[in-house]
């Protein structure tokens, strides 16, 4: 058993469970609200006398369940796209629980992103800042650009598959495996 | 383009839509239904996955606008000139050497007398004897301010790293304020306290047992690190960091190549506490007082201090109407 705390395991995991909340909320305020919750249940059980066999299981199990609460609970506003569809739900749930790559891939990926970002030129740079950072929407980003919104969700799309691509030629997978 | 790489490409079109919820229903089931049939399918919509989290990741901490900010300064230098790329780190270490300027001519007096009088004096410095003057240093009523650089927070941190500043003085006194001011931390010798840029301030007297308390109360995302774990709050102290390395640590004298300094390291004799595997420190050989200290965990987690000044300040900075006036007071561990 890894005798890591368990709340450094679970900081570990961050981008994953992230990701996973994005994927099924798209809505970065309440998936961090999601993780904050699941962290205090993290928190909590570490001062039980319980152990916990496979921590990466069972803290995806939390999030899982935090996450489906909060999706329930959250009022369906005009900031929130169109909620996905049950299908879809299950299908990245499945996917997300199943997951189960190695922690070393998950370091050796981060640092192949931070390169790839650093590859990317000014411009391309801003729009992933604006976006990622300042949580800016598309049209937010489209005033500032001179351009339309529809525009921009392109490029930022072109600039992701750029991203990944970057970051699975530079993790040695360049072929697709489709 | 083939096939397989067309396939693919209409997959990673229906991936970046789906995170941009952009996609029809038409569009999600056919997502849903690649990512139900096809391994590879779910290989890829993982790598976007965690891809999405990481950027959401960089972006909350602020990495996105720092590298941006560094490649505006390489696209347009300001005098016209070639454009010279500094790194963070060099940045930092530039102000770094203005801050220790300073002290650099004390360190070089220090030296020379110890040079003088080597071989002349017989010496009869050790681990223990450096860790007690250190001791008694860190428990002596003079602030001192500490840069304490974190790296290795999560998978995600990779070479950046979190800076704070710490203010400790001896009596347990410290103040706690990361680089972009999010919020600041303390305690008056007393209680602990925390106050974010607005709402109220948040005390209590036992800070290890309040810690999921104090979390619920505030999601702050950078503070988690520091209040999640039992140790950290004890380690924000000098004095607690060196009775720790007292009460767990076997020492050890290390060669320096700086005769101004003394390097100990302290290696943890219970493989399975929880407390960090190794911790180095740097004290002046004249005064004892630490000037780094770097402290690992046995996962990827390091902690670097680094003095950077020791300024006369006020009891008052110890406490939080200082630093957050004419705030709402709440005290966490009279709600308990």
């Amino acid at each position: 058993m890894d005798e890591t705390p368990h709340i450094q395991q679970y900081l570990q995991l961050r981008s994953e469970f992230m990701g996973y909340l994005y994927a099924i909320t798209r809505d970065v305020e309440l998936s961090e609200d999601v993780y904050q919750n699941a962290a205090v249940v993290v928190i909590e059980q570490s001062e039980k006398p319980e152990a916990i066999r496979d921590f990466r299981a069972w803290a995806k199990e939390v999030i899982r369940r935090q996450a489906l609460h909060a999706l329930r609970a959250r009022d369906v506003s005009s900031r929130h796209t169109r909620v996905i569809s049950p299908e879809l739900l299950d299908a990245v749930s499945d996917t997300f629980l199943q997951h189960d790559a190695e922690a070393s891939v998950d370091r050796e990926e981060a640092m192949a992103l931070r390169q790839c970002l650093d590859e990317l030129p000014l411009e391309k740079r801003e729009l992933v800042s604006m976006r990622y950072e300042g949580g800016a929407a598309f049209g937010e980003i489209s005033e500032h650009t001179g351009s339309t919104p529809a525009a921009v969700q392109r490029t930022l799309s072109r600039i992701r598959k750029t991203l990944h691509g970057c970051v699975q030629r530079r993790m040695g997978l360049a072929e697709g495996s489709l | 383009m083939t096939d397989k790489a067309k396939n693919q490409d209409a997959l990673e079109d229906l991936i970046v839509g789906h995170f941009d919820g952009g996609l029809t229903e038409e569009q999600e089931k056919e997502l849903a239904d690649a990512l139900a049939a096809s391994p590879p399918a779910k290989q890829i919509f993982l790598s976007y996955m965690r891809m999405e989290g990481r950027l959401h990741s960089l972006g909350r901490d602020g990495f996105l606008r720092e590298s941006a900010a560094k490649l505006q300064k390489i696209v347009s230098p300001p005098d016209g000139t070639s454009p010279v790329v500094q790194s963070d780190n060099q940045r930092s270490h530039s102000a770094r050497s203005r801050t220790w300027a300073a002290s650099t001519s004390l360190a070089v007096s220090a030296a020379m007398t110890l040079l003088l009088i080597w071989g002349m004096w017989p010496s009869s410095v050790n681990a223990s004897s450096v860790l007690r003057r250190a001791q008694q240093a860190a428990a002596e009523l003079v602030d001192r301010t500490y840069r304490l650089t974190l790296s290795g927070l999560d998978a995600e941190s990779g070479p950046a790293a979190r800076e704070l500043m710490i203010f400790v003085r001896g009596g347990g006194c410290f103040v706690v304020r990361p680089v972009d001011g999010s919020y600041v931390m303390g305690s008056d010798g007393t209680d602990y306290w925390l106050a974010q840029q607005s709402g109220p301030v948040w005390v209590t007297g036992d800070f290890r047992t309040i810690a999921p308390e104090l979390q619920r109360k505030i999601p702050n995302r950078r503070l988690l690190g520091l209040a999640a774990s039992p140790n950290e709050p004890l380690l924000m102290q000098m004095s607690s960091l060196l009775s720790l390395i007292a009460s767990s640590y076997d020492i050890e004298l290390v060669e320096s190549v700086d005769l101004a300094e003394h390097h100990v390291r302290a290696t943890l004799r219970s493989k399975k506490n929880n407390s960090p595997q190794v911790i180095d420190f740097w004290a002046d050989a004249d005064s004892g007082v630490v000037l780094r200290a770097e402290i690992a965990w046995q996962s990827t987690i390091k902690k670097r201090f680094e003095l950077v000044e020791s300024p006369t300040l006020s009891d008052r900075w110890y406490h939080y109407s200082k630093h957050a006036p004419n705030r709402q007071v709440e005290r966490l561990d009279a709600a308990k």
